[in-house]
């Protein structure tokens, strides 16, 4: 029982840190884009629109995240 | 007029006429060399991604016991996304970290894609002197250094830190300034 209830609480603790830390997660990335937006404006190269599509994507699968947070966990 | 062949070389890092456009640029300003530091600087990038991932299989390999296996493979998956994230955030800062020499101004751009971004501009005819400074092991065999350019009064002085060939990118900046009339 002692260990039931030892492994629950490992169990609680994965769910809520994976929840927080992809919470975060997905801010710092939305916060990397922003900066990047804005940063193409300032020297323009040929490989900006690379640039803001992969920015893009991280964005998309740092939410997905989250959610699978959510979701799966 | 100043006849410098477009070149591209080292990934970039020392581009000849290369062919970008920054804001607020004038209408008749041309680019006429950009600098990026060298790409051998993004070895300790490699090498630090290299020991997350071997860290992050590790990891999951002793947290078999403790969780699902959709756990196991939520939290392999986050973790590698985060050194995904951790390695694109180098190397947009490489990329965006750029000196551009205009036949009218030298532009520094400091860039951080996660906290700051700070512009300097000099006009040519401040410039007082362009010092190359190469020291250490590394900057000796893969022939990368700094580059000073040091401006008159008050104005901050612009560096470029770890250029590759320094000798030649100053020497492209000198030939640029004695165009413009400033003999230093």
């Amino acid at each position: 029982m002692e260990i039931l209830s030892e492994f629950f609480t490992f169990q609680k603790i994965f769910q809520v840190g994976a929840i927080i830390f992809s919470f975060l997660f997905m801010v710092l990335t939305i916060q990397m884009y922003a900066n990047i937006k804005q940063e193409v404006k300032t020297v323009v190269t040929r490989r900006n629109t690379l640039f803001i599509f992969i920015s893009t994507l991280l964005v998309v699968i740092s939410i997905l995240l989250f959610i699978l947070g959510f979701v799966i966990l | 007029m100043l006849q410098l062949q477009e070149n591209h070389s080292l990934l970039h890092a020392l581009c000849v006429k290369p062919g970008i456009k920054f804001e607020n640029q004038k209408a008749d300003e041309i680019v006429l060399l950009s600098l990026r530091a060298h790409p051998i600087t993004l070895i300790p990038t490699v090498i630090n991604s290299m020991l997350i991932i071997t860290l992050i299989f590790f990891s999951g390999f002793l947290l078999n016991q403790f969780l699902s296996w959709v756990q196991l493979i939520y939290l392999i998956t986050f973790f590698l996304f985060v050194n995904f994230i951790y390695i694109w955030l180098q190397i947009v800062n490489w990329y965006f970290n750029i000196g551009i020499v205009t036949d009218k101004q030298i532009i520094d751009v400091d860039f951080s894609a996660l906290s700051f971004r700070n512009i300097s501009r000099t006009e040519l005819e401040h410039v007082e002197d362009i010092t190359v400074k190469v020291s250490g092991f590394a900057s000796s065999i893969f022939d990368l250094g700094n580059i000073f350019v040091q401006t008159a009064g008050s104005e901050i002085n612009t560096e470029f830190m770890n250029v590759p060939h320094p000798a030649r990118a100053a020497h492209i900046i000198q030939d640029i300034l004695k165009q413009n009339g400033n003999t230093q």
